[in-house]
């Protein structure tokens, strides 16, 4: 008897006497989901805690984990003093009460590529330093298609003819039912997200159902219907891969193709995206990484060196060049001229259209997604479609701001 | 006899699993029952308060309501269809296997079990790709041996699918649900086979001598005997793989991801009720409301679990 409450007794101090035990009580943590830029941060990091003597610990959360993680270990004073992710977590982060505004003095200003501030400012308060910046742009086969073309209507027409010369090869392809691939055409026409009004966001100011969107639309459909460039079935991996395999001329991806791109072998250029039909622009969303700070973060003081630090021409240039996805600092811009990706896209994003910040934008994705299925493969006319998705993304707006 | 009453050491020697178990089953799920009464959601994350019913109203009035029902019946359709077909399989896998005749057994049983002990989410998006409409190895295949348009013809005779090649086994309503039960059977069918094989082996073999003598042919013997003895074991594992299917949420959000979309609604042709709330409130950060759903689900399993203990009389062997 007497052992067996000795066992009990022993059960018990095992289950409740490991508190959090490891690390160190007085480190600055710091939380990232990237993956190819892990081993730079980790060098960058190693290197201001030798030259402040500051100690630093990091952690590295499977990305798609790492906002739920901080939403829910931040309110039980687990979460870390510093998190790095995309604008789009900012709004869903500070709604929920998790995020402390950057103090002003953190923030370099006008050094910073507008575009990339823009994308972390939730409701009037800039909630993330931002890193870098990516978004889409023309991945052209240079054997395939040596001229760069000068419209959207010349890029398919050419597209088309490679096409009927030689059925093996693929003339233009993304995944348009995609919305962040299809977006370039939207914003061409005139269409938006979400918009800002006096600085704030109006959740349902949305820009899905207007004429602009039915044309951008129209023009996705005729690209599958009457070009037939992308057959249903199309994602951005196979576009990735014809791509590489020297069977697509032109494709539509972003900067983390890039060190396939170069490993394949492939002669290629990026590209910018030319003018549509109507003479519009098209604008890819730009997503911003950058470092957030917790609103009950301990070591705030030495929170913000390190974000400093982390956002530092210096530190940002080595990031950019790890990963290929342009860095958002002038000085740091100007230092990777060298490399004519990075600097194409970083022209690019310079003019493209900041993704929101806002939560409500979870709720458009999906049901435009839909919108798009249906439009391009014939089931649904576009103009009716596009209403009826306005309308069902403005009801779980609606529900989702409750 | 010794007296009984031996005071609170029973509960004392169960005291460690019933903790365990309060800690991680009870009161998570507790939680969630009360947050379902909550508007706990994005908006309320640190301020939630009692709400009553409302987000069960909502689940039931609101505007996406219309759909549940085709959801629903697609679901029960789903679930019971998977298990049907992979315990057929799996059965008749495992009478062949149990077949002392038949050479390589060991070889047989390992590879039938790799579709299980391959993680579920890298063999499913293998099967997206193989299912790809334009490169999938199927429709390549099916191609070379020139099977493509026969098999379009007979599945346009059951469902109202035009007869096209290449077939678009994840983009049109009816191939779409062909292919997700397909790719479901694949992965369920060796448990199935597992469980089969040791039921089988638990027949004993003179009762089938006994039968041979009397003259019973192999198909009377699977009818009279097999079947019988089977049923008390396998009923059990057909009942909780109904309840596993029902919120098979990988094999379907890995595969279509709920697609193809149907015109007027949120809902794919695919998605089943996991599948389909997970769209509805939990990318809307509705916490409170999902709650509510995974409420409504487990009273919908537990449901058509206890038809179908009261149908089949599955512990009744056991009384």
């Amino acid at each position: 008897m007497r052992r067996l409450l000795l066992l009990i007794a022993l059960l018990f101090a095992t289950c409740f006497g490991c508190g959090p035990t490891t690390g160190q009580a007085d480190a600055v943590r710091l939380w990232t989901g990237l993956d190819a830029e892990y081993p730079v941060i980790e060098r960058v990091v190693a290197d201001f805690q030798q030259r402040t003597g500051i100690q630093v610990q990091m952690l590295k959360v499977p990305f798609e984990q790492l906002r739920n993680k901080f939403l829910i270990a931040a309110p039980a004073d687990l979460g870390p003093d510093l998190v790095i992710g995309p604008q789009d977590w900012v709004g869903v982060l500070a709604t929920a009460g998790q995020l402390e505004p950057i103090p002003q003095e953190a923030l370099p200003g006008e050094d910073f590529v507008p575009v990339s501030v823009q994308a972390v400012t939730f409701q009037g308060q800039v909630y993330s330093v931002p890193l870098f910046m990516e978004c889409n742009a023309l991945f052209r086969n240079t054997r395939l298609m040596p001229e760069r073309p000068r419209s959207i209507p010349e890029l398919v027409a050419r597209a088309t003819a490679l096409q009927q010369a030689d059925p093996t090869l693929k003339g233009f392809y993304f995944d348009l039912q995609e919305p962040y691939f299809a977006w370039p055409f939207f914003s061409a026409e005139g269409a938006w997200l979400l918009r800002d009004k006096d600085g704030r966001t109006d959740p349902f100011d949305i820009g899905i159902d207007t004429p602009g969107s039915v044309r951008a639309a129209e023009f996705l459909r005729s690209l599958r219907q009457e070009s037939h460039l992308i057959p249903p079935g199309a994602s951005e991996n196979i576009s990735r891969t014809l791509f590489q395999e020297g069977r697509a001329a032109v494709i539509i991806n972003g900067p983390w193709m890039l060190k396939d791109a170069k490993a394949a072998g492939v002669p290629y250029a990026v590209d910018p995206f030319p003018p549509t039909a109507s003479g519009g622009q098209p604008r890819p969303l730009v997503g911003v990484q950058g470092i957030m700070l917790n609103r009950r973060a301990t070591r705030r003081a030495e929170a913000l060196k390190l974000m400093e630090h982390l956002a530092s021409v210096e530190s940002t240039v080595a990031i950019s060049q790890a990963s290929g996805r342009p860095p958002v600092r002038r000085g740091a811009l100007a230092r990777i001229q060298s490399d004519p990706d990075i600097a194409t896209f970083a022209m690019i994003a310079e003019q493209g259209t900041p993704m929101p910040s806002h939560p409500a934008v979870n709720a458009i994705w999906v049901p435009l997604k839909s919108a798009l299925e249906l439009i391009t493969t014939g089931k649904s006319p576009a103009d009716r479609e596009l209403r009826a998705t306005d309308e069902r993304i403005r009801q779980k707006i609606q529900l989702m701001l409750e | 006899m010794r007296e009984r009453n031996s005071g609170g050491l029973p509960y004392l020697y169960l005291a460690p699993a019933l903790l365990l178990l309060a800690l991680l089953s009870l009161l998570p799920n507790l939680y969630s029952v009360w947050l379902a009464f909550t508007n706990y959601s994005l908006n309320h994350y640190s301020d939630y308060s009692f709400v009553g019913l409302r987000n069960f109203a909502r689940i039931l009035q609101g505007p996406e309501a219309a759909t549940f029902g085709r959801v629903f019946a697609w679901t029960v359709v789903w679930a019971g269809a998977s298990v049907l077909l992979s315990l057929g399989l799996g059965l008749f896998l495992a009478i062949l296997l149990n077949n002392a005749h038949v050479k390589g057994r060991t070889f047989y049983r390992t590879i039938f079990i790799l579709p299980w002990a391959i993680p579920a989410f890298i063999s499913v998006m293998m099967w997206q790709g193989l299912l790809n409409t334009e490169f999938g190895a199927i429709n390549l295949l099916l191609a070379n041996l020139g099977l493509d348009q026969a098999l379009a013809t007979i599945v346009g005779l059951f469902t109202n699918e035009p007869v096209a090649t290449p077939i678009a086994w994840l983009n049109t309503p009816g191939w779409s649900h062909i292919a997700v039960l397909a790719v479901n059977v694949w992965l369920a069918f060796p448990f199935q086979l597992t469980t089969c094989l040791g039921a089988l082996q638990s027949v004993p073999s003179d009762v089938y001598e006994a039968a041979s003598v009397d003259g019973a042919t192999a198909g009377l013997q699977f009818r009279r005997i097999t079947v019988p003895l089977l049923r008390s074991a396998l009923l059990p594992v057909l009942l909780s793989s109904f309840a596993f299917n029902f919120n098979q949420f990988a094999a379907i959000y890995l595969l279509t991801a709920g697609g193809p979309a149907v015109p007027g609604s949120e809902a794919g042709a695919t998605d089943i009720l996991i599948t389909y709330s997970y769209k509805l409130a939990f990318n809307l950060f509705q916490y409170g409301m999902a709650c509510a759903y995974a409420i409504f689900i487990f009273i919908l399993v537990a449901t058509l679990s206890g038809v179908n203990f009261k149908l089949t009389g599955a512990f009744e062997d056991a009384n």
